[in-house]
């Protein structure tokens, strides 16, 4: 507490020190995050870089977007990986299509055998409504916030 | 994470109790901004098909803005802007809707990995599993016009009564 009572956090004498501590402590978070997301021993690229370890353990692949449907049984995927190749029926799957998959890594076909699969057919409407949302919050911050003498107020303050 | 409609129309309902409108507008800000946060992440993840060379990590930086500490400091940024005198509050009302936003996107259920609630301290992901990750879809086209109208009844009719002559 005397800590944060001698950053002075709410003074503007310290905002400009306090904005970069403060931008300093997500970057550090974001980066401490991207460096356990990328060790997670869990991934498509982790099990191809070393498949007979791997061969045969279990993937998860949440929202990811089906980016091609080669033949009936197999089919790509795609999100921060490009094109993972999944052995699994294909029927009525399509490029553009979210789904979710739970499959086990095969060194021998190089592809995630699927084990379980979830279509997220209502993923398009879902994303519709999250831009819209986003415009929404664009237009709507101007009619909410003004900006007067270099702060940021809200207009019904 | 539930759409920005969801969570803006949340937050309303959350205030409703309140006889004024004050603070709303940023407590709802601080539900929103926790997504706002994440639209780098996506736009990078989807150009990282066509470009190779952006780099993996800059998809995943992004991601500590959607939990609690992240929350913490992203609402502490915005609240820098607030002028001092309203600066404490205005971080209160950013954090309480960003804690919103988060026990909103609890509900949820996805494959794999749930919230890393308490990132970096631990590893340890939980959601609810409550309700499917597109079940607001069917939900958004009445609770924004029911929460609309209940907004209006509750504030807006009072403003208008009040300006009256």
């Amino acid at each position: 507490m005397r800590v944060w009572a001698a950053l002075r956090p709410w003074a503007d004498a310290t905002r400009p020190r306090n904005a970069v501590l403060a931008a300093l402590l997500l970057v550090a978070l974001g980066g401490w995050y991207a460096k356990l997301a990328m060790a997670l021993e869990i991934g498509w690229r982790q099990y191809t870089s070393d498949p007979d370890r791997y061969d045969g353990q279990q993937l998860t692949f949440p929202l990811w977007e089906v980016t091609g449907v080669p033949d009936a049984n197999h089919y790509l995927i795609s999100k921060v990986v490009k094109d993972v190749p999944v052995e699994g029926d294909s029927t009525g799957l399509k490029v553009g299509d979210t789904v979710s998959v739970i499959g086990d890594f095969s060194k021998d076909k190089w592809a995630v055998v699927q084990r379980r699969i979830e279509v997220h057919t209502l993923r398009r409407w879902k994303e519709a409504i999250g831009i819209a949302g986003i415009l929404a919050w664009a237009v709507a911050t101007p009619l909410l916030f003004r900006w007067r003498a270099g702060r940021l107020e809200e207009r019904r303050g | 994470m539930a759409d920005l409609f969801t969570h803006t129309c949340v937050a309303v309902l959350a205030r409703l109790p309140q006889r004024h409108a004050r603070w709303v507008a940023t407590f709802v800000a601080g539900t929103c901004l926790p997504d706002i946060a994440r639209v780098p992440a996506m736009v990078l993840t989807k150009a990282r098909w066509t470009l190779p060379e952006i780099p993996e990590w800059s998809c995943y930086v992004w991601a500590p803005l959607h939990l609690p500490l992240g929350i913490a400091g992203g609402s502490y940024l915005v609240a820098l802007l607030f002028p001092e005198a309203q600066r404490r509050r205005a971080f209160v009302e950013l954090l309480l809707g960003g804690m919103l936003h988060l026990a909103v996107d609890l509900t949820q259920s996805h494959f794999g990995m749930g919230y890393l609630l308490f990132f970096p301290f631990s590893e340890w992901d939980f959601e609810l599993g409550w309700i499917g990750s597109e079940a607001t879809v069917l939900i958004v086209p009445w609770l924004v016009p029911l929460t609309a109208a209940l907004a209006w009844w509750r504030w807006g009719r009072r403003r208008g009564a009040a300006v009256a002559p």
